[in-house]
Order: C-alpha cells, then sequence, then structure tokens
C-alpha cells in the first residue's frame, strides 16, 4: 500500500533557489526506499517537507491520507526522523536520550527502556550504554542518532545519512536495524549520497539531481541499462596504451591511467584472458571484472542531468 | 489531553535538565554571583541609598534576571539548536509546538533562581527594609518567565542567524535594563517615554514583582496586562513556529 504519496512537489527559498522542482514520488510500506543524489540536489529539502518541518511552495503530500500540507502538526505522530547532524545530547548517557525519546513518543517507562536495551544490543554499544555523550565520538552519535529514530518508529521512517562516520561491522549492523523497521511494517526513507551501500539496503531509489527525480525505480530496473553488459577495469602501466582490445568491446571512459570497457556478457571469458595476457606483459598492473552497480547508473543519470539543466542555473 | 501534554512537557524538562547537569553548578554559581554583585554594585553606583531606593532596586532584580533569560540566553539557545538540526529534530517530535522552549525556560529558571533568592537576602541585609514574600509571587515568576521566553522565542524564529538573533535580543535587554522604570519609578521618565511604557508589559511585571515581594495590594491590573501579553506573545510564537518557512 502506499504510505507517502507527493505530487508534484516544488521548493523555492525566498533567495530564489528552486530546491524541489517538480517531484513526484510513491512510497509503499514495508519498503526501504533510497533517496540518492550529488550534495545539494534537493534531497533534504524533500524530507523536510515530507516531516511537515518545511511548507512546500506547491503540491502535495500525503502520509496515511493525511495532508501534510495543510496540517503539518500531523507529520510528528506519523514519522519518525533522524538528521543529517548529530542530536547534541551532551549530559545524557545514549540509554537515557533514547529511552527518554521513546516515551516522549508514547511508549511507556518498561517498553521504552525495554526497546532502548534491544537496539543498544542489536547495534553493539553496550560499552557505551551508560557512558556521557560528551565523550563519544562522531560515529558513536551517529548509531545513538539512529537509535532515536527507531526506538519508537513512526510509519514513516526518516533517516538522513545514517552510515556517516559508523566503522564497517556496526554498519551491517545497522542496515540490519534499518530492515527490520521495513519489515514491522513502516516505510524507511534513506537519504544517502553513498550509492555503493544503498544498492544493498534499499527495495527502491529515487535518483535527485538538481531539485528533479532524474530516475526511480528498484536498483536492478535503474541498471537495466547495462543489461547484457560486465565491466572491465583496468589500472594500466601509464607509459602503454591498452592495444589489442577485442572488437566488440567499447571503452567506456579513461581517467589518468584507470580505463573503463564495456563488454558484452557472452565474452566475460574472453575479457578476462585478455585483461591476463596484458598483465603478463606488464601492461596493466590489475583489473576487476563484474557487473555494473548503482554507481554507475547514477553517475550516468546525475551526469546527464547536470549537463541539461546548468543553463536554467538552478544550482 | 492536559496530561499528555504535561507528560511530555515533564520529560522534555527531564530531558533538558539532564543535559544542563554538567553545566549547572557553574550556571548557578554565576547567577548568584551576578546578582548579589548587581546590588553591591548599585551601592557605590548610588552612594546616598535609601531604604525605599534599595527595595526598588532589590526588587526589580529578579525581573531583570528573567528578562536576561527570555531575551539573551533564549534566542541564543534556540538559534544555535536550528543552525545544529536540534530544533528539526525536537520540532518532529510529537508534542505540543512551544514544548522544547518552554522546558528550557523551567530549567534556566531553576538554575537562576538561588542567585535571585541571594540578591534579595543581600539586599535586605544590607540596606535594612522588610520584604513579604505573598504566594503570588509564582503565578508572577510564570508570567513573566513566560512572556519573555515567548518573545524571545519569536526574535530567534524571525532572525536569520544566532548573530543577529543574539544582536536583537540584547538590544532588547539593554532597553529594559536602561530606559524601563524597573528600578526606579516611571515618573523619571521623560512624559513620550512613560507612555510608551504604558503600553508595553514591562513596568507592569516590575509592579508584579514590587507587590508580590513587599506584600503590596492593587496588583489586578498588574497581572491583566501581563496576562494579556503573555496570552498574545505565546499566540504569537506558536503560529510562528507552526508556519514553517
Amino acid at each position: 500500500m502506499d504510505l507517502v504519496t507527493v505530487s508534484d512537489l516544488t521548493k523555492q527559498y525566498r533567495n530564489g533557489v528552486l530546491a524541489n522542482n517538480g517531484i513526484s514520488l510513491c512510497i509503499q510500506e514495508r519498503e526501504v526506499f533510497g533517496l540518492l543524489g550529488p550534495n545539494g540536489a534537493g534531497k533534504t529539502t524533500l524530507v523536510r517537507q515530507i516531516l511537515g518541518l518545511s511548507r512546500p511552495t506547491s503540491g502535495s503530500i500525503r502520509i496515511a491520507g493525511v495532508d501534510i500540507v495543510a496540517d503539518p502538526l500531523a507529520a510528528p505522530r506519523l514519522c519518525s526522523f533522524q538528521p543529517q547532524g548529530n542530536v547534541p545530547m551532551d549530559g545524557l548517557t545514549p540509554t537515557q536520550a533514547i529511552s527518554l525519546i521513546g516515551r516522549i513518543r508514547g511508549l511507556s517507562r518498561g517498553d521504552a527502556m525495554a526497546r532502548t536495551r534491544f537496539l543498544l544490543d542489536r547495534l553493539d554499544m553496550a560499552e557505551w550504554a551508560t557512558r556521557r555523550t560528551q565523550t563519544l565520538s562522531g560515529g558513536v552519535g551517529r548509531l545513538v542518532g539512529f537509535c532515536l529514530a527507531a526506538v519508537a518508529p513512526g510509519r514513516v521512517v526518516v533517516l538522513d545519512e545514517p552510515t556517516n562516520d559508523i566503522d564497517p561491522r556496526r554498519r551491517r549492523l545497522l542496515w540490519d536495524e534499518v530492515r527490520a523497521l521495513a519489515d514491522g511494517g513502516a516505510a524507511v526513507i534513506l537519504v544517502t549520497h553513498n550509492v555503493l551501500e544503498a544498492e544493498r539496503a534499499v527495495d527502491r531509489v529515487a535518483i535527485v539531481d538538481n531539485g528533479r527525480v532524474v530516475a526511480c525505480g528498484s536498483p536492478a530496473a535503474l541498471k537495466a541499462s547495462f543489461a547484457g553488459v560486465v565491466r572491465l577495469e583496468l589500472i594500466v602501466d601509464s607509459s602503454s596504451g591498452v592495444d589489442g582490445m577485442p572488437s566488440t568491446f567499447t571503452l567506456h571512459e579513461r581517467v589518468g591511467n584507470r580505463v573503463v570497457i564495456d563488454v558484452p556478457v557472452a565474452d566475460a571469458a574472453l575479457a578476462l584472458s585478455w585483461a591476463t595476457t596484458l598483465r603478463e606483459a606488464g601492461a596493466v598492473e590489475e583489473f576487476r571484472l563484474g557487473p555494473a552497480t548503482l554507481e554507475d547508473a547514477y553517475l550516468g543519470s546525475t551526469v546527464h542531468v547536470r549537463a541539461e539543466a546548468e543553463p536554467l542555473g538552478a544550482a | 489531553m492536559i496530561l499528555t501534554w504535561l507528560r511530555g512537557y515533564g520529560l522534555m524538562v527531564q530531558w533538558e535538565w539532564t543535559r544542563m547537569l554538567t553545566w549547572l553548578p557553574f550556571l548557578a554559581a554565576i547567577q548568584t554571583i551576578l546578582g548579589g554583585g548587581t546590588i553591591l554594585g548599585f551601592a557605590f553606583l548610588v552612594p546616598d541609598i535609601n531604604s525605599t531606593t534599595a527595595a526598588y532596586l532589590a526588587t526589580g532584580g529578579p525581573l531583570l534576571a528573567l528578562a536576561a533569560i527570555g531575551l539573551a540566553v533564549m534566542p541564543g539557545m534556540v538559534s544555535e539548536a536550528r543552525s545544529r538540526g536540534t530544533f528539526d529534530f525536537m520540532q518532529s517530535l510529537p508534542l505540543p509546538p512551544l514544548t522544547y522552549p518552554v522546558a528550557m525556560l523551567a530549567v534556566l529558571i531553576a538554575v537562576a533562581l538561588p542567585g535571585m533568592v541571594l540578591a534579595l537576602v543581600i539586599a535586605v541585609l544590607r540596606f535594612h527594609f522588610v520584604l513579604h514574600p505573598s504566594p503570588l509571587l509564582i503565578p508572577a515568576v510564570a508570567l513573566v518567565g513566560l512572556t519573555a521566553t515567548a518573545i524571545g522565542f519569536m526574535v530567534a524564529l524571525l532572525t536569520p542567524n544566532g548573530t543577529l538573533a543574539n544582536l536583537a535580543g540584547n538590544l532588547m535587554l539593554f532597553f529594559t535594563l536602561l530606559f524601563s522604570p524597573i528600578n526606579f519609578p516611571p515618573d523619571r521618565l521623560p512624559s513620550w517615554l512613560a507612555a510608551v511604557h504604558r503600553g508595553l508589559p514591562i513596568q507592569y511585571m516590575a509592579d508584579l514583582f514590587r507587590g508580590t515581594l513587599t506584600g503590596g495590594g492593587g496588583l489586578a491590573l498588574a497581572f491583566l496586562v501581563v496576562g494579556g501579553w503573555c496570552i498574545a506573545a505565546l499566540t504569537t510564537a506558536t503560529s510562528l513556529s507552526a508556519r514553517r518557512a
């Protein structure tokens, strides 16, 4: 079921900056929905409006049938939120902060404490549980921020860059908890510019650039234009070129000594033996053969739109 | 409905109180030194101080402390919270609009209280006059604190950044401190400024403190005017924070 419906949303700031330009999206229950885009693309502006913190210039936002533009004060009951910056909690321990927010969001004292312990345990944060937060690192602050949004999750959970500064092991634990929120029935909106990570975590994704949605769908659908193609990446010896490239291969790009070549799937074995020969001859230092990633789709969409939208001066 | 609000408010006060607990001894010490020091300092400024003048100075003290909290501290704290994203987070919690600043006010009053009391005690001992505090002092503190906070909160919402918010708040505080009949009777002001003050809440706030501390009567008008300003300020601040740019 569609839980969040955004229609033709436009936000223009008083200084003329067009931060969102006709955005339409549907986000479903039990779905992790990624909002990807470069810095300044309008992602945070979009979620601030969904949270009722900022009023759109035009367009509509409905969450569970409630018109958030007409009734922004209904949003806090429906949504929980992890902002981009860490919420200062100096003086509070993670346990105190998380359980207090749980109670503010309607849990009983006992339930808030139980849920707090559960989350701290799942994210392997026991060693910080009762330590005052002014002594915590940025990454731990980020994890606590996630717990503040997850302790009594709204029907929509908005996470703005939740994995910044977090170590790789706890990142995985965090992604498990993000998935658990969706499995529990929430629609999770994940704002990030970390494309590779998002690819594994999201069900669907919208790529936002210059205030517009330039692509939307599952990571697999967005990569469809790369179907039948694998990528061969070569790190070449700067003095030599890549001579003798088989005719079915296409040079995708060359940046410095990094060469990216599109190879038809049928020729993957040929690519492997060709690259091995090049390495043995010393022309190539190393190589990697793999499927196209969401990052390739992402870079394709955003670069394309940037070139097209630049004359409007809306960046 | 009211119970839900009180529960949320209590939890928010708990959040702010625990957050400030680390700084509390320093803040309380500074407030105490300022409160006591102001009274002793005024005695140097006005050498032949009599007990009537001293009573004026002493009973004006609590109002100045609350004005400083509402007009100077509040805009600074709210602006900082806005620029750090804390304000967005607080606004995203299912609480009525002004819960966050009003919770801050409760904590700040608690911090300022020892200093206010000490200043009054020093004044009584040093200048030999008698106080008759009335129970109406409590609603007076709440009313004045809320009004000053709501005004300070509006300043924070209407100014684009913390520096301007601090500047605007301090300007208002400066006017309150020097050009308002708090520490002196209104008849010392030029007639036009006295007329301006008849429309502003400041002198009525001073009357509230003076009346409730010295046991004087006839505070109905003062309660009415300050109450009116309080409601107007809270309503405006609420609608401003709900307007959402």
